[in-house]
């Protein structure tokens, strides 16, 4: 498969939250604001990138018995390197995302592509597969939390749009919102692209 | 038997180098973090006692019991002369919330500014910004404060509509700081 | 009895208030993937419960008796994600040889646990929030009985829904799974005022 196609799979044709509805946890739960939407996508772009690259390099290398636990070994190392990046260096956004950036390494988007792509393809191919996702991931979250930010705060990182258009409707920020907002998306993105389910 | 070895080697090395590699990114950001954290201390006293050039710990173990949700009091000190008190506070509203008060050497409330808090975007979180806790700003401290839904008389404060828990938590806080403002004064700690 | 009542509270919290699926967003994989029949988000619950109660303690263990007097508590994440792997590991071999017909019921869900963000997450937050080990067992167990409760009450719902609605194509599947969702997270909103 050629990179650009490896990808542009990741996102569109395979977007992980459109498409494989992975990652729901993270994206329900930080895209009350652009800002986090950004830093929790940022924060996933590289441990993608870092774990698909570490996992391709050592596929050979790793033991198809005790796959799992060294996957997990690999992204909780990612995970945990970035955590403490962010906390050093961004600490405001540390914050926000609170108890997120862990659990970056049950974000079924890491594991899955681990195991279905780096551990069989170049390193080449992985690395773009990593961007690739995390690209599509983050532009999700962008998408959602700019709804959600607009609609519900009135602001769009965190400038002011629409305060004096309409009253905001807090409910958007609340986990209802979340909800409601991703599957409307989803079922408009359904409809315009033919695809469904079942 | 020798495949399980070999199998349980290469898992050691790939967990060892990622020890190592945790153990060398610890280090390098440690010491940052740690300065993050005494800087984001320093700026959010100084947020509530603008007054003060310098900050002095007070001993306050023996208070504890008596006040456990006040952490820290420090004395702001400004060309020799006291300019009131920092109080750190604990408190909670739907999760833990933590809490600058300052009180100056008048007795009136300088500052309150809400550092660490989980409340719900949007809603509780209306009750930790500057819009709600500037209300407290500049009034008397003689007794503590009591929350209501409109038209706040002086020793008043208006909740967030629909965030009463998160509102409460704050002016909880900040009736404990003046509690423990009381305290010291009777103390005498405070030269009036 | 003040901490009976407070241990009470953390239950109560963790099951309705603060669900964990339907307020605190941990445990949505699972929750959209797994809830289409009554029977298997029952047994898939019951296993979480147990799951998620034996890894609060000893993660509680891991971080107090080992990270903390290391000083090596940025490695809290990789200790106790490797931890619940283990454990999931545990409970999927003393089910295969103990009730073969739930290990076939549950089938591909059992190591999904270890992803379940929920199980990762109480973990970490029993340590934010500073509580004891009764705390901790109670809020693990809590966390996992609301996250139960939330599974179930959708699996109906999506049971009813599939055989009772015609639902405009692009709807099916995901989008009303997640409207679902959100209309049951408006009610569980209701709980909110509930513990002052």
């Amino acid at each position: 498969m050629k990179l650009s196609k490896v990808f542009s799979n990741g996102v569109l044709n395979e977007n992980p939250t459109f498409r494989l509805v992975l990652g729901m946890c993270p994206t329900l739960a930080v895209t009350t604001s652009v800002a986090s939407g950004i830093g929790m996508g940022v924060a996933t772009i590289f441990v993608l990138f870092g774990s698909n690259l570490v996992t391709s390099l050592l596929r050979n290398f790793i033991p198809s018995k005790v796959r799992i636990p060294a996957y997990i070994v690999i992204v909780a190392t990612f995970v945990t390197i970035v955590g403490m990046v962010m906390q050093a260096f961004v600490p405001e956004i540390y914050q926000t995302l609170g108890i997120f950036i862990p659990l970056i390494v049950v974000n079924c988007i890491v594991l899955a592509r681990i195991e279905i792509f780096a551990s069989k393809n170049s390193v080449a191919a992985s690395v773009m597969d990593a961007l690739g996702m995390g690209a599509g991931f983050t532009l999700a979250l962008l998408l959602l939390a700019s709804v959600r930010e607009i609609l519900g705060s009135g602001s769009w990182l965190g400038f002011n749009v629409s305060v004096a258009l309409f009253e905001p409707a807090i409910i958007m920020l609340l986990p209802p919102g979340a909800f409601i907002a991703l599957g409307l998306m989803m079922a408009l993105l359904n409809k315009f692209t033919g695809r469904v389910e079942e | 038997m020798g495949d399980i070895v070999k199998t349980g080697l290469r898992l050691f090395m790939i967990t060892a180098v990622a020890a190592f590699a945790l153990g060398l990114t610890n280090a390098a950001t440690a010491s940052r973090i740690e300065e993050q954290a005494i800087i984001a201390r320093i700026e959010a006293k100084s947020q509530v006692l603008p007054q003060a050039l310098d900050f002095q710990k007070l001993d306050i173990k023996e208070y504890n019991d008596l006040h456990p949700m006040v952490l820290e009091v420090h004395e702001g000190i400004a060309n020799g002369q006291s300019e009131g008190y920092t109080f750190r506070v604990l408190s909670r509203g739907f999760a833990q919330m933590e809490l600058y008060v300052g009180i100056d050497a008048s007795g009136r409330i300088s500052g309150v500014n809400v550092v660490y808090q989980r409340e719900t975007p949007g809603l509780g979180t209306r009750a930790t910004a500057t819009a709600y806790t500037g209300q407290f700003e500049g009034k008397q401290t003689q007794s503590i404060f009591d929350l209501v839904k409109a038209k706040p008389a002086v020793n008043e404060i208006q909740a967030i509509s629909g965030a009463t828990i998160s509102s409460a938590a704050v002016v909880n806080a900040v009736n404990a700081a003046i509690e423990f403002y009381a305290l010291l004064i009777k103390e005498g700690e405070h030269n009036r | 009895m003040e901490f009976a009542g407070e241990v009470f509270l953390i239950i109560l919290s963790s099951i309705l208030v603060n669900n964990f699926v339907l307020s605190r967003f941990l445990g949505i994989c699972p929750f959209l993937g797994i809830s289409r029949k009554i029977e298997t988000a029952v047994g898939m619950g019951l296993a979480v419960i147990f799951v998620m109660a034996l890894s609060s303690v000893i993660t509680f263990g891991v971080e107090y008796l080992l990270l903390r007097p290391l000083n090596i508590e940025y490695a809290q994440t990789i200790a106790f994600i490797l931890v619940i792997a283990t454990l999931v590991q545990f409970v999927e071999m003393v089910i295969s040889k103990s009730s073969p017909t739930l290990y076939k019921a549950l089938g591909v869900y059992l190591p999904l646990i270890t992803t379940n963000c929920a199980v990762l997450g109480v973990a970490i937050l029993n340590i934010r929030e500073e509580y004891g080990l009764i705390e901790t067992l109670f809020n693990g167990v809590g966390a996992a009985v609301g996250f139960a409760l939330a599974i179930v009450l959708f699996a109906g719902i999506r049971e009813r829904l599939e055989l009772s609605f015609d639902l405009p194509r692009s709807l099916r599947g995901f989008p009303i799974a997640l409207i679902t969702a959100g209309l049951m997270s408006v009610a569980f909103l209701g709980f909110y005022g509930l513990i002052k």
